[in-house]
């Protein structure tokens, strides 16, 4: 399960949109042992391409000393696909890190952009629901 | 925690501290994993003297993993 508020959701939304062509890509802090994402991070994507992300390393650097000021963790990455579908492929199942993370896939393949979140974990990846808080 | 007065020296310390994470730091050759970004303060010692690179006593040194996909 990972939770989202209107203004978390639409900052991943907003970041895939407005680095087009190109991916965009992120990370999302919780606090530690919640699943609801406080904090969207925006960071470059150094890789600076359409089909692959690379979260800019100094970036990632800053985006956890904040979370770790805020008493936050880093709890997962997102990234846009900007023309497939929102479910990880090969080149990010074999990159996935941490067992523990969430990542998180904003599609804009479709008008409407999908953003689903999944465990990828030994090379497996499982769906997880996304819930929507709107309070 | 970790000490050490170089990085290489730290990695030491951590990997007798974590014996499990020698393939998670280093390379078979013996240099900073590619899949992992260490810095002393806000360097990337990568551009500093990697392994080699001096730590002092109010350096802060964090190891991240690359974060990567497509």
């Amino acid at each position: 399960m990972l939770r989202l508020t209107d203004a978390t959701y639409t900052d991943m939304v907003a970041h895939s949109l407005d680095d087009l062509p190109n991916e965009a890509c992120g990370l999302v802090a919780a606090v530690p042992g919640t699943e609801k994402i406080e904090r969207v991070y925006r960071c470059r994507n150094a890789a600076a391409s359409s089909r692959l992300y690379e979260v800019e390393p100094i970036d990632h650097l800053k985006a956890d000393r904040d979370a770790e000021d805020r008493g936050l963790e880093i709890v997962g990455v997102y990234h846009s696909h900007t023309h497939t579908d929102a479910y990880p492929s090969p080149t990010d199942v074999k990159q996935a890190p941490d067992p523990s993370w969430h990542y998180v896939l904003v599609s804009l393949k479709e008008p409407e952009p999908v953003v689903r979140s999944y465990r990828i974990v030994d090379g497996t990846i499982t769906e997880e629901p996304v819930e929507l808080d709107r309070r | 925690m970790a000490n050490g007065e170089t990085i290489g020296a730290i990695f030491e310390d951590l990997l007798r501290q974590f014996p499990l994470l020698k393939g998670q730091l280093l390379d078979d050759d013996g240099s900073i994993h590619k899949f992992i970004n260490v810095y002393r303060n806000d360097d990337d010692v990568r551009y500093l003297d990697k392994l080699d690179t001096t730590v002092g006593a109010d350096d802060v040194i964090s190891i991240l993993p690359a974060v990567a996909g497509g």
